[in-house]
């Protein structure tokens, strides 16, 4: 072996982007504190049928201090990696899906409509799937890279219903509509729903746990920065958020059970990595909980100090600290339980005190958990064997530290320009609660923190696996039996199905439109259902085929004509995504492998691999992909009738899963894909860059291809 | 199927789990230990899932470049005896297109035979159990907790022991009895890394974290018990797969072993052909000093000898002083390798500091445990997380800013040994003993040096929870600067200089032992000592930039070794113990001259000193296990890393205390990471077995390793290979080929 031998390819191009990153720093430092009105830019994307779709961003202060966060985040992971990842073959690809997942984050926190916000949403999650399935050779990892996006799709979709009910009622979505506008209570909750999915937030925790599979830098980034974004889009939409008390109550309980959960089950970890997500949880669940209180600035601040501590706590997280004895725990005794909660009350009442001089609002649930926090502190202190002289030192550091807390958050308060306080929890309540706290921390101080309870363990994916996923897959198992052995059958079903409906659209138009889409929404529900249970690939594709067809008709029996232009955008786009799959399956046969370890070995995502999962991705309904526009259009079609959205949702949503239940059993599993690295004839990777090539176009464009097929369909 | 024959198939199939040490002092093991009592190869026909050599088109990569066709030939004869020539041609060509297969999955268990995705995987409900039991380590008085209890809440037990459970486990699957040991074999490969660690609990039952009943049995338990579960479940019938392909299997473990011996050949001609045969006449040296027989050691020892007139040695990094270290606030540490019985006890003090240094550790106690609270941690959070950006940013832009500094325990480096005293954790005679075993083993009884330094061995890097990995081994997987300082202070004792001179050793009284560190990751030779000593330290200053210079080019991307060992990014802060690959028993004047790569384990030894060879019995049983063990672990972590090596460093997800898993739950990783053999596709560790070089009458040896049982089964199976210069010949020896 000789030294000179180490190849280490690409480091040039990292340098450029850290570069990059660290050029855009400058600049936003440089702009921060400047003082002037918010930056505005509008990209106009389609307007076809009455619905005008517009990209627009805003610079605003609260924007500013999150591309802060993110850009000095980003910075720091990126150099991390550089030497983190130095023996990974794929460091390169690694390093530029960290960089895609951070501008996404930055074009979410620059939105200023909710359309815009929602693109910036969806890929935050795509790109967070594809970084957590970083080692994609690894059905542990394609797990929770799955899980984490079926979470985040349940919020998607919520998310989207609330940006169709905008466009529905207002006829556009900025931000500034949403706060003048009355009745939007159901919007709101929907944006929460969305929140709590991407944050974490009690029941939706689950994915949150089990992204240890990928290298710790794409953990550090998504704990430090990207988990964040559901505290900033409530701040974001703070405005018309107040005025609705009981989601303001409701907000600040789930956040409250979230931080409690949260921290409780990290308490009972034996491993880091598990022990910082939970930790996660629950410092996510007392952002949100701040959020619900009123205080959206020191929820910003929250983030943001959580954000540096957990990057740091995680890209630590190798260092083992074992060398100390295992403490044991000795309960504390009476002087020092009187005295820290004394002063720690004391300082509590003078921090608050400032506050109110600087004219900063700290409502008393917040006051509560700063005295227990710094009860828990200064017993801590009083209980070490040390000077009292360094006792003293450490009190006065700690009071300090609230001090420049309050000052900062003063300063914050100024910046931001955030609503300051709003109808929440009924003071009454908040103080009982205090009180609550106060004892629960006395008492623990008796306790010793490792005693659990059978409870003490996070059961709540075993819950849902019992009573959603379990009855869920038993249904498509039943349908696989009944129907895969007859997929003949199922066609001439369609057929039929397509016939009866084309009968009741002529015979009674406003009738058959509705029965239709039934129809249709029920086969594809049995569609999506049986597509988790299928073993072939080839007749995943014939299922996928009849799907499409599905959608394609739901705009075609459409009374509204611009649908049926939708119908046939559809129908074109969805041949080619076919054509793809059906390239990269049929043509395998013939050829030997080549040396499949070696892919395995060095993580490399053979051409193969890579045009099935584009051609599989493209059909979720990503923004910039042509299905988006068709999800997109069907469900504004949809959002006047309540039962019809719910059903098309679900479809969806299931869908979305049944894609990544096929990536993950056909794709990344190597057992079923033997032949991943055979080569591709060149005629076959022209056909698919021109079939993902047309549907982003479409996609990004698609105001070309409706105008083509508009005197078609007419 | 009866009792005993069901025990002894356990017993079997028992035998490669090897015991693992949880991380803080890991232990490096050869992981077939129990089965060195047969030959390599018929241990590498017995376990035909796991692999003992590289891939194929490695070695033939080397052909016939660095393995000649003579190699080939002469390994042929080694595996397969004599051939005749045309033959032997025959299975060089054969040896030469022969490829691996592709890797087939295994059917052999009864839950492989079943569709997948029908069921959960046994190994994760096994891997989730064992993680559950050991999240209770921590909250459960100890004792009080047995793994097969937990397991038994969710399948209930219908035996009383868990050998007939097995037993009728196995029936009901309906598995042959031919098949028993495989199976069972098969299942432990599964959870191997659950598997060890439960085997070092059952062989450690007073460890003070660990009381806690586990047997290896109960894993098969919760296999087959799940096994059963899935029977019923899907009613399919257990087809009993061709257990092997018995000379296809044979015939490739031949192959492998061939290539293996053709591969390990051509680096034995070479070192041996560095190995210098006359002594020169040495004058006393300006200064002696004392090694860790590490691989490390060797290009310190090397470089500072290139600078003037330095004589060193090499021994054990313990050397010869083999005891526990307690400390007040700290878990104690062992201070010698794990198959020494550390001799006594040394209490350090608690740290007495002025109140303005305990700020500090005080502030970040008050932090630890208001973060590990239940209510305090949010808002703790707001009140810190801010002042972190600096640490954040300074620690990943700025490595090299964080200084290391070495931590001596209080009261060790004061330590006067007073024998007179009760206290004093080490007795007279104990004391003389030791001392006098480190000075005649390494042979330097005769013209002492001014100064003498004794040096341990540390490594200092970040972010590593395979830290341990690269400290000395001999010293349990610590750092030796304790070791150093203890040995120092007894041979600087009056009382015990003048019990040597009794035994014949006499040190001149101007002579002062002193310790010293060779800090590995930053090649600097520190001495603990007040003296001024310029011309020793202005000389070791020069070896530390040229040691720096070669231990650069060495390491994947040239970096500043200091930031490097500071980096919380950096996966390689040192290569460790990677490419070693022999060990030389005897004087310095034979590899003075040569240049031996950071590869050898240097023991000093002078065989004209040992006329009865209790030295060199002492070194074979030893510091020649210990390498052995060391050199294999890097062995198997690099030939077989599914099973042996401990994956990737970049997902590690430490259990503080144990050991690491990979992501969120996986088995329980043992071995050494894939960064510490490999770099991309390039090996950071070149794997070959130990080569043994000992500078002693060959009657000697034989002696020796034939009363010891295990030392000549090391030898005779081809664990590692022995070669023995007789340097009473008096004639120049023939380097060329061996063997």
């Amino acid at each position: 072996m000789h030294p000179a031998h180490y190849k280490i390819s690409h480091s040039g191009l990292i340098h450029f982007f850290k570069l990059i990153v660290a050029g855009l720093l400058l600049v936003l430092l440089v702009t921060a504190f400047q003082q002037h009105a918010a930056l505005n830019w509008h990209l106009p994307l389609l307007n076809f049928d009455g619905l005008a779709l517009t990209v627009q961003f805003q610079l605003n202060p609260l924007a500013m201090i999150m591309l802060l966060l993110v850009t000095v985040i980003t910075l720091v992971i990126v150099q991390y990696s550089q030497r983190y990842l130095l023996s990974d073959v794929t460091r390169l690809r690694f390093i530029i899906q960290l960089l895609l997942v951070s501008a996404s984050v930055g074009v979410f926190v620059l939105s200023n409509n909710l359309f815009t916000a929602f693109i910036g949403w969806q890929w935050i999650g795509l790109n967070l799937y594809l970084l957590l399935n970083h080692y994609h050779y690894d059905l542990q990892a394609n797990r929770a890279a799955k899980k984490k996006f079926v979470i985040n799709r349940i919020g998607d979709l919520c998310f989207l219903i609330a940006v169709i009910l905008m466009y529905q009622r207002f006829g556009d979505s900025t931000f500034t509509t949403l706060f003048h506008a009355h009745h939007v209570a159901d919007i709101v909750t929907l944006l929460f729903i969305a929140v709590m999915t991407k944050s974490a937030q009690l029941p939706f925790h689950i994915w949150l746990p089990d992204t240890m599979e990928t290298p710790t830098p794409v953990s550090a980034l998504m704990h430090a920065g990207v988990i964040n974004s559901g505290g900033f889009l409530l701040a974001r939409i703070s405005p018309a958020l107040i005025s609705i008390q009981w989601l303001m109550i409701v907000i600040t309980l789930i956040g409250l059970a979230t931080a409690i959960c949260g921290t409780y089950w990290m308490q009972h970890q034996p491993d880091t990595k598990k022990k910082l997500a939970y930790s996660t949880m629950g410092q996510m669940g007392f952002m949100v909980m701040q959020c619900g209180l009123g205080v959206f600035s020191a929820a910003i601040f929250h983030l943001i100090a959580h954000g540096f501590f957990k990057a740091t706590l995680f890209l630590n997280a190798g260092e083992t600290i074992a060398t100390h004895k295992p403490a044991k725990h000795q309960p504390a005794g009476f002087t020092p339980l009187l005295t820290s909660t004394l002063l720690a009350a004391m300082i509590t009442v003078l921090l608050d005190r400032l506050a109110h001089a600087i004219h900063v609002v700290i409502p008393p649930l917040l006051l509560g958990f700063m005295l227990v926090t710094m009860m828990q502190l200064f017993l801590a202190n009083l209980r070490q064997h040390s000077a009292w002289l360094t006792k003293l030192l450490i009190i006065i550091g700690m009071a300090l530290l609230g001090v420049v807390y309050v000052l900062i958050l003063a300063a914050l308060n100024h910046y931001l320009d955030l609503p300051d306080i709003a109808k929440s929890l009924p003071l009454i309540l908040q103080w009982g609660l205090v009180v609550v706290l106060i004892a629960v921390t006395l008492w623990l101080s008796h306790r010793d923190p490792n005693t659990r309870t059978k409870h003490s363990h996070d059961h709540t994916e075993a819950v849902y696996r019992r009573w959603l996923l379990f009855p869920l897959r038993q249904i498509g198992e039943w349908g696989v039996q009944c129907l895969s052995p007859l997929t003949w059958v199922l066609l001439v079903t369609l057929g039929l199905v397509t016939l009866f409906g084309l009968v009741l659209f002529a015979l009674f138009p406003h009738m058959g439109i509705v029965i239709s889409a039934w129809v249709f929404l029920g086969l594809l529900l049995i569609g999506t259902l049986v597509l988790n249970r299928l073993k072939t690939l080839q007749h995943i594709f014939l299922w996928l085929a009849m799907i499409s067809l599905c959608f394609a008709m739901l705009g075609l029996f459409n009374a509204q004509p611009a649908l049926h232009r939708i119908g046939f955008f559809h129908v074109i786009n969805m041949i080619w995504l076919m054509l793809l799959l059906a390239l990269i399956t049929l043509s395998r046969r013939q050829q030997t492998p080549t040396n499949n370890q070696r892919y395995l070995r060095f993580n490399k995502l053979p051409w193969r691999v890579f045009y099935l999962s584009m051609g599989l991705l493209l059909m979720i309904g990503i923004p910039g992909s042509a299905s988006f526009v068709t999800e997109f259009y069907l469900f504004h079609a949809f959002a006047n009738s309540a039962g019809t959205l719910l059903l098309y949702g679900v479809v969806m949503f299931l869908l979305s899963i049944s894609i990544m239940h096929i990536l993950q059993v056909f794709v990344f599993d190597h057992d079923h894909i033997s032949a991943r690295g055979i080569p591709l004839p060149w005629w076959s990777h022209a056909c698919c860059w021109l079939a993902i090539g047309i549907n982003i176009a479409n996609g990004m464009w698609p105001h070309t291809l409706l105008s083509l097929l508009g005197p078609w369909s007419a | 199927m009866t009792n005993t024959a069901m025990n002894n198939t356990l017993e079997d199939a028992q035998r490669w789990v090897a015991q693992y040490w949880p991380l803080p002092s890991f232990i490096t093991i050869n992981p077939l230990w129990e089965d060195i009592a047969q030959p390599f190869l018929e241990v590498m026909k017995t376990y035909d899932t796991l692999s003992f050599g590289l891939r194929y088109d490695f070695y033939q990569a080397q052909y016939p470049e660095h393995i000649t066709e003579d190699d080939l030939h002469a390994a042929i004869e080694q595996v397969l005896g004599k051939q005749s020539p045309k033959n032997q041609q025959a299975i060089v060509t054969e040896l030469l297109a022969v490829q691996d297969t592709t890797e087939t999955r295994s059917t052999l268990l009864y839950s492989e035979q079943c569709p997948e995705h029908d069921f959960t995987p046994p190994t994760r409900q096994i891997q989730e159990t064992c993680y559950a039991f050991l999240r209770d380590f921590f909250s459960q008085p100890a004792g009080e907790h047995s793994l097969l209890a937990q397991w038994q809440l969710q399948f209930p037990a219908s035996h009383s022991t868990p050998e007939r459970h097995i037993t009728a486990a196995l029936g009901q699957l309906n598995i042959p009895a031919s098949h028993h040991i495989a199976y069972l074999r098969q299942v432990y490969r599964q959870v191997y890394g659950w598997a060890s660690f439960i085997k070092w609990l059952v062989h450690h039952p007073k460890h003070p974290w660990f009381q806690h009943q586990a047997c290896l049995e109960t894993l098969l338990v919760m296999w087959l018990d799940q096994e059963v579960a899935l029977q019923a479940h899907t009613g399919h019938v257990y087809e009993a797969p061709v257990l092997l392909d018995g000379t296809q299997h044979e015939r490739d473990c031949q192959y492998r072993l061939i290539w293996q011996i053709a591969y390990e050949r051509p680096y034995h001609a070479h070192l041996l052909n560095q190995l210098a045969t006359t002594a020169p006449q040495r004058k006393t040296p300006d200064a002696q000093l004392v090694f860790c027989i590490d691989v490390r050691s060797e290009a310190m020892r090397r470089h500072i000898e290139a600078q003037g007139n330095y004589e060193t040695f090499g021994i054990a990094g313990f050397f010869g002083f083999a005891f526990q270290m307690d400390h007040p606030e700290e878990a104690s540490q062992l201070q010698c390798p794990a198959i020494v019985d550390p001799g006594f006890t040394f209490h350090c003090q608690a740290e007495q500091r002025a109140w303005l240094m305990q700020l500090f550790p005080v502030w970040q106690a008050c932090l630890k445990e208001a973060k590990n609270a239940l209510l305090s941690p949010f808002f703790l959070f707001e009140l810190v997380g801010l002042w972190l950006l600096p640490t954040l940013l300074s620690k990943t832009l700025l490595p090299g800013a964080h200084k290391h500094h070495t931590h001596v325990p209080k009261g060790l480096d004061t330590w006067q040994p007073d024998f007179d005293d009760p206290q004093t954790p080490i007795d007279f005679d104990d004391a003389l003993e030791a001392a006098h075993g480190l000075l005649a083993t390494i042979g330097l009884t005769q013209r002492f040096a001014e100064t003498v330094v004794i040096v341990g061995h540390q490594s200092h890097s970040r972010n590593n929870a395979f830290a341990a990995s690269l400290d000395c081994g001999a010293c349990g997987g610590n750092g030796g600067i304790p070791n150093a300082m203890i040995a120092c202070a007894v041979l600087n004792h009056p009382g015990i200089r003048q019990g040597l001179g009794e035994r014949g050793i006499t040190i001149p009284e101007a002579t002062h032992f002193l310790a010293g560190c060779h800090h590995t990751s930053t090649c600097e030779l520190e001495l603990f000592t007040t003296r001024k000593l310029t011309p020793l330290r202005k000389d070791l200053a020069q070896a530390t930039k040229h040691l720096t210079q070669e231990q650069q080019d060495r390491l994947p991307m040239k970096r500043n070794l200091v930031s490097r060992a500071q980096d919380w990014a950096e996966l390689i802060p040192e290569l460790g113990l990677a490419n070693n690959a022999a060990m030389v028993i005897g004087p310095r004047s034979l590899t003075e001259k040569a240049h031996l790569e950071q590869r050898v384990f240097l023991q000093s030894y002078e065989a004209d000193l040992d006329p009865d060879g209790s030295v060199l019995e002492g070194i074979l049983c030893a510091p020649m296990v210990v390498a052995h063990w060391i050199n294999s672990q890097y062995y198997f972590s690099t030939v077989c890393p599914e099973v042996f090596g401990a994956g990737n460093k970049a997902i590690h997800n430490v259990i503080p205390g144990i050991g690491v898993m990979e992501g969120n739950l996986s088995d329980l990783k043992v071995g050494l990471p894939e960064q510490s053999v490999r770099f991309r596709d390039q090996q950071l560790h070149e794997p070959r077995r130990l080569f043994v070089v000992i500078a002693a009458p060959e009657a000697r040896v034989n002696a020796i390793f034939a009363k010891h049982a295990h030392l000549s089964q090391l030898r005779e199976g081809g664990w590692l290979t022995v070669h023995i210069l007789n340097s009473q010949l008096g004639h120049q020896p023939q380097f060329i080929r061996i063997r």
